[in-house]
């Protein structure tokens, strides 16, 4: 009984030698081959080329959506509403300002040197002056003159009218007499304006006797302000409109 | 001590065929190789293989964008660059304009009657008219009269003993404010003959002073036109 027993105990210690002894080969023998270890590094290799690929796609694709925005800001940009806008305020201002041709009814008046040979009358006091013009325009703006221009230049608020030697300097150019000028607006309250006794031009013509004609016209028209102009000085301090 | 030995025999035949077979096993299997990494390897190569596709479409795509947007970012500058120049316009309408407050460098020219003289400045209108003329002609930006802003339309008229300016009643002193270069204004009006020693020898004193910053009201009214309407083709060939 005991040798059986003693048998079994030796096949059992047997086994259980002869498994851990292939456990123990196999666990530590385990990616060693020559060729694993290849496959590893290989897949190893791949995993890593994967995982940059990966990073380098979401990369591009962030770069894409980048891109695909601005080309949204792009198409979405009120620059040119902006635009439109502004051209038509400095439109509306031009038009205002004496920067743009206009036409309409008025008066047409011309004025030169006297004729008269009242030999009480200086020198000086037959030449129409700087002065005498300045006059006049300011007499046609009171009668409610919308537009003026004197041999073609535009008289706006920044015009000057200086005395040149022999010719009147308007907007930088010289001019010589005679001096037509245009006036648009009521065209009876213009003519009356420059005509009526009492009225400057009326002292010019019947004192002076500088020759004065003034003609009405349904239809006139003034050339826009073209001399250069700099703004270098003033700046607007408040810059909402209206 | 037989019985030992034969336990120790039976250890070391078991030790040595355990080896054996597994050394037997790990050869057979080297041999076939391993089908699960291959496996692994090609899925690995397929996956790769479509990154590398969806790289390059991106990248196309990328491509076709950055040129696009480099064709909006020329057109965006070139209508930025439109957009100031038009600003700058509208400055320079608005101030000439007359309908906003503007501020800047000139001077402050105080005219008043000399004090042993009796002057009507209703019969000195023209003078005033000169002054602004000979401003003009120094280049100022903005002028006002008594706070009154000189407009497009401002007209000055003489009524009784005193001047109307855009309608508003004014009598002397008349402080007159115009923006521009403060030497030119000097120039233009204080020469052998100019306006000031004119309006001196009529008996009123003209001062002016110097400013590194006037501000000068807009024109509060309003200017409808009724009779000129504008003409947008070029008429006038030039």
């Amino acid at each position: 009984m005991i040798i059986i027993k003693n048998k079994i105990v030796n096949i059992i210690i047997f086994i259980l030698v002869f498994l851990s002894t292939t456990a123990i080969i196999s666990g530590a023998d385990a990616g060693i081959d020559e060729n694993t270890i290849y496959s590893m590094k290989n897949l190893h290799k791949y995993d890593r080329s994967i995982r940059e690929m990966t990073l380098l796609v979401s990369n591009m694709q962030n770069a894409v959506d980048e891109e695909k925005k601005n080309f949204d800001n792009y198409e979405n940009n009120e620059f040119l509403n902006t635009i439109i806008e502004i051209n038509s305020q400095i439109e509306q201002l031009k038009f205002h300002n004496g920067f743009t041709h206009v036409r309409g009814p008025g008066i047409m008046l011309s004025v030169s040197d006297s004729i008269s040979e009242d030999p009480e009358l200086g020198l000086m006091e037959r030449i129409v002056h700087d002065v005498d013009i300045v006059v006049l325009l300011n007499d046609l703006k009171a009668a409610g003159a919308e537009a003026i221009e004197i041999n073609g230049q535009r008289i706006i608020n920044i015009s000057e009218v200086v005395c040149a030697g022999p010719l009147i300097r308007v907007n930088g150019y010289g001019i010589p007499a005679p001096f037509v000028i245009i006036a648009i607006g009521d065209s009876d309250e213009l003519y009356d304006a420059v005509s009526q006794e009492g009225t400057y031009a009326y002292e010019l013509k019947n004192t002076y006797g500088m020759e004065v004609n003034i003609r009405k016209s349904y239809n006139l028209s003034i050339r826009k302000y073209r001399s250069k102009y700099q703004i270098e000085y003033a700046q607007t301090i408040n810059e909402e409109v209206e | 001590m037989n019985k030992m030995w034969q336990k120790g025999m039976l250890f070391a035949i078991s030790l040595i065929l355990g080896i054996i077979l597994m050394t037997q096993m790990r050869t057979a299997n080297n041999v076939l190789g391993d089908v699960n990494t291959d496996e692994k390897t090609v899925q690995l190569n397929d996956e790769l293989a479509r990154l590398t596709l969806e790289k390059n479409k991106l990248r196309d795509e990328l491509e076709l964008l950055k040129e696009e947007n480099r064709e909006n970012e020329k057109l965006y500058k070139d209508t930025e660059e439109e957009l100031l120049s038009i600003m700058e316009e509208l400055e320079d309408q608005k101030i000439i304009s007359g309908y906003f407050d503007v501020k800047g460098p000139g001077s402050i020219i105080t005219i008043d009657a000399d004090p042993g003289s009796h002057v009507s400045i209703a019969s000195s209108h023209q003078y005033i008219l000169a002054l602004i003329s000979y401003l003009n002609n120094a280049g100022v930006e903005a002028i006002s009269i008594n706070g009154q802003r000189y407009t497009n339309y401002t007209e000055i008229v003489p009524v009784l003993e005193h001047i109307n300016v855009n309608g508003v009643a004014m009598v002397l002193p008349l402080e007159i404010k115009a923006i521009g270069n403060p030497r030119t204004i000097e120039a233009s009006l204080n020469f052998v003959g100019g306006i000031v020693m004119q309006l001196n020898q009529i008996g009123y004193t003209v001062e002016t002073e110097e400013s590194k910053e006037i501000f000068i009201n807009r024109y509060d009214g309003e200017r409808e036109l009724k009779y000129a309407v504008p003409i947008y083709e070029d008429i006038f060939k030039e």
